[in-house]
């Protein structure tokens, strides 16, 4: 049973990591603008690789 | 013959292709300047922005000249976020970002011109942030670039005198709700085992050291996430006032406190899994309630509406851009057709056509001669003229509008605090009260219970349901106005909207639809061939009459008028495919045709008439009426059951007997006022709110009503589009919905309601929890299970409480 504590300790360590995600994307502005990004995905630049390319 | 044109939409701003059609690559435009779009797009591999259909919006004609202002360094200065002489950054409105092929396009501007380096479009603040190479494209061309591709920036006195700082955004509720809800569920994991096994099977050792576990989480919750509150509670209390979040701090330091003493004396686990949901709950309220609508402002005053800069013409004559702010009394000034007269002036020049729709909503404009003075505010119609400054910007007619009623100090406080408040010191004092009888009957009873029984009352007691209603009704009516095409400043103003019982419109462009004014004839028949000979013949016109006349008949096809001749204050005729047509002003018509001309019977008083002569014979009356909103008479007639519904007009009162008749608007003859001008407006409403029984309702859309909506309890601006500049006010409804007022106030004053049932629901929650409380019986598990079952039943009742009242005010519609 002597490993709950270190079970508990991972567990709270991997709930840490988490939170420090979220604070992070808080951060670097992911929720300042949560309709913009959504619309810049529907458009594919075909041509911009397409030059990159030649 | 075919008559009217087979109707074609531009594939570039999808209007319908009306003066002529140009075809290119098998599609069709309105105009040069949409085909110059589409090639401009096409060439550098941008037509994509097509995927979805037509980009929808019409641009502007190239008016390089008009942006000379932007080469000054301090104009310059006032308006770049950063600049090192080669790289600057500049954030710009663009209202006329609507879609997401507008994105798509605007985040490509680097292929239209090298000298931009990125641009990042927010959507729905509609604003672009664009690094640019200065050397490469200077600010100037920037800005011409993006009028010539149909994204006119916002460009006005309110943006240059912006602080310099970046806006920084609030994340500190973020922040908190991640804390508490981390904090939250690790404390609901480690107390798990308690609630499952009980506490005496669980091995001592897990249980204090889970306890101690829990101790330390709760800390952030209540000295990070839920610090607001306890702050708040102090300052309220150190001025002797009870705010609702005094019962919610005593709520969270008696579970915090007791808890800690349970746990560090080793005698049970606390109840730290309740204070943190509580919490937790609490922060996801204020953000519900917290919603904004960024991309419209409701803060707009006199400078959103003026330029940055003038032409001021020096004493050497040069004419050099100055910004307006330099202005000073005794400066000549020149103004453009179409330019705004910043401050108040006497004229120069020999004779001005001023319109000052804009500020009193007066439609036509009016002739200025030399020496007379002009107000700020009118704009330009005619060639350029010159003027003399008499004041300053800053203590213009205009603006005094603004900085008078600043001052007069009518500032009440927020109905909604102001209920909840009274609310919290009427529950404060009955929670102390019942834990004062507990802890009095338990110490005579049996002095070892009283401790554990008064704080289990104060835990119980925590006012979290209650503290919910509000914010959680409001915040939902929000939402659902928002829907509905009605957006509202914040929560607190529905509130106020509830409040109101006297209605005020304003007429032009409020009750009746800008630019739609109605064209009827009236005496003999008008064939088509005569109807495109007149239509043409008045497009060569500039006279509003004219202007109207054709705009109405937009579709009819094109032909060239011979011999096209404008008497000025006569009228005007031509010869269109053999047709000789005239439009008169009836006053020079022949005495004979006069009596004709009036005998023609009309339906409506229109605002206008003119005589339409067929080779030099009248042949019929032309009338110009003006359109109201579709609706205006039930809407008025429901507003009245429960308000006094007033007018007050800018214009003069030839409009009177159409608005008192009760099969077009039906206001009653006594409140409606006309020739009011925006101090007199003010003044009224002052006046009616002055007794404190009237709150009074502006609903208005121009400049000229910006002093009585500021004013009024609750003002209303009326926008046609999205994108369409109103003055500040507390709610923006769009035109669409303007039916839909009288049960939105209606809504609003529901809510109230709403609110009063929630409190009921909460509070008896809080007579169960605290009837088992008083006997001591209040374990963990059951404050696990009451208090977070109370908070989500409670959002659960006022989310759907709200969309039932909702919908079933907008069925009876």
């Amino acid at each position: 049973m002597e490993v709950i504590f270190l079970l508990i300790a991972i567990s709270i360590i991997a709930a840490l990591g988490f939170l420090g995600a979220f604070l992070w994307a808080v951060r670097s502005g992911q929720y300042d603008d949560d309709q913009t990004p959504a619309m810049r995905i529907l458009f594919d630049d075909k041509k911009s690789t397409e030059t990159n390319n030649n | 013959m075919p008559t009217l044109k087979e109707k074609t939409t531009c594939y570039h701003c999808s209007d319908d292709c009306v003066d002529e059609t140009i075809h290119l690559d098998g599609h069709t435009f309105c105009c040069n300047g949409c085909r110059t779009v589409y090639r401009l797009l096409q060439d550098v591999g941008l037509d994509d922005t097509y995927a979805n259909g037509p980009l929808g919006i019409k641009p502007d004609a190239q008016k390089a000249h008009e942006f000379a202002y932007l080469d000054d360094a301090e104009v310059k200065e006032s308006l770049l976020v950063f600049s090192d002489g080669t790289l600057a950054r500049i954030s710009f409105e663009l209202p006329a970002i609507h879609c997401s092929a507008c994105v798509y396009l605007l985040e490509r501007l680097e292929r239209l011109n090298k000298g931009v380096k990125q641009c990042e479009v927010n959507f729905a603040k509609k604003t672009a942030n664009i690094l640019f190479n200065e050397t490469e494209v200077p600010l100037k061309d920037l800005v011409v670039l993006l009028h010539s591709i149909g994204y006119a920036p916002n460009l006005n006195l309110a943006k240059s005198s912006q602080t310099k700082e970046k806006p920084v955004v609030d994340r500190t509720l973020m922040y908190k709700i991640g804390v508490a809800g981390f904090c939250f569920g690790n404390i609901m994991l480690l107390s798990f085992p308690e609630y499952l096994v009980g506490s005496q099977a669980l091995e001592s050792k897990w249980s204090t050291l889970f306890n101690y576990l829990n101790l330390a989480l709760a800390l952030p919750v209540l000295l990070y996430a839920g610090r607001d509150y306890l702050l708040s509670a102090y300052k309220g209390l150190k001025v002797r006032h009870v705010n609702m979040d005094v019962p919610v701090s005593i709520g969270m330091l008696a579970i915090f406190g007791r808890s800690a003493f349970d746990i560090l004396m080793g005698v049970g686990p606390g109840f730290l899994d309740s204070l943190a949901g509580f919490v937790f709950f609490l922060l996801i309220g204020k953000w519900y309630q917290a919603k904004t609508y960024s991309g419209l402002s409701f803060e707009r005053d006199y400078k959103s509406f003026f330029p940055i800069a003038v032409n001021r013409i020096g004493a050497d004559g040069a004419v050099n851009a100055i910004m307006i702010k330099h202005l000073l009394t005794g400066d000549e000034i020149q103004i453009h057709n179409d330019e705004l007269i910043p401050c108040d002036c006497e004229l120069l020049s020999e004779k001005a056509s001023i319109d000052y729709s804009f500020v009193t909503g007066e439609a036509a404009p009016s002739s200025k001669l030399q020496g007379n003075r002009i107000y700020a505010g009118g704009k330009n119609r005619g060639s350029v003229i010159h003027l003399r400054v008499i004041k300053p910007v800053s203590s213009s007619y205009l603006t005094s509008l603004w900085n008078s009623s600043d001052t007069n100090g009518k500032e009440e406080k927020p109905p909604l605090l102001n209920f909840s408040n009274k609310i919290a010191s009427w529950f404060s004092a009955a929670v102390l009260s019942v834990a004062a009888i507990t802890a009095i009957y338990w110490l005579i009873v049996d002095p070892t219970n009283w401790l554990n029984t008064t704080t289990a009352v104060l835990i119980i007691a925590c006012p979290c349901a209650l503290a919910l209603s509000i914010p959680f009704t409001y915040g939902s009516m929000l939402r659902h106005f928002g829907r509905l095409g009605f957006f509202v400043r914040s929560v607190e103003a529905i509130a106020k909207l509830g409040q109101i019982n006297s209605v005020v419109f304003d007429k032009t462009g409020t009750i009746t639809i800008r630019q739609k004014d109605g064209v009827s004839f009236a005496g003999n028949a008008v064939s088509d061939e005569q109807l495109i000979a007149l239509v043409n013949m008045a497009r060569q016109s500039l006279h509003p009459l004219s202007k109207t006349f054709a705009l109405a008949h937009s579709k009819v096809k094109k032909l060239p008028v011979v011999g096209f001749t404008e008497n000025p204050g006569v009228g005007i005729y031509g010869m269109v495919n053999g047709v000789l047509v005239e439009l008169k002003n009836p006053n020079h018509l022949s005495e004979a045709e006069r009596k004709m001309f009036d005998g023609w019977q009309s339906e409506l008083h229109g605002m206008g008439k003119t005589a339409v002569l067929i080779d030099r014979q009248l042949w019929a009356r032309v009338e110009f009426t003006t359109s109201y909103r579709h609706g205006l008479k039930q809407t008025i007639e429901r507003l009245q059951t429960e308000n006094e519904v007033s007018l007050l007009s800018g214009d003069n009162d030839t409009e009177s007997v159409a608005l008192s008749n009760t099969l077009i608007a039906g206001f009653s003859k006594e409140n409606m006022r006309f020739d009011m001008d925006p101090h007199e407006k003010k003044a009224w409403i002052t006046e009616k709110q002055s007794s404190g029984e009237s709150k009074v309702l502006m609903i208005g859309d121009g400049l000229n009503d910006a002093g009585a909506l500021k004013e009024a309890h609750f003002g209303i601006s009326i926008a046609e589009d999205n994108s369409q500049f109103t003055p500040a006010s507390d709610g923006i409804l769009t035109a669409q919905s303007f039916q839909k007022l009288p049960q939105l106030i209606i809504l609003a004053r529901h809510a109230r309601w709403i609110v009063i049932a929630a409190f009921g629901l909460s509070l008896l929650y809080n007579i169960i929890g605290v009837s088992v409380a008083v006997q001591g019986l209040l374990s963990p598990v059951i404050a696990a299970i009451l208090m977070p079952l109370s908070s989500v039943s409670i959002v659960l009742f006022t989310t759907l409480s709200s969309a039932v009242l909702v919908r079933y005010h907008l069925k009876i519609t």
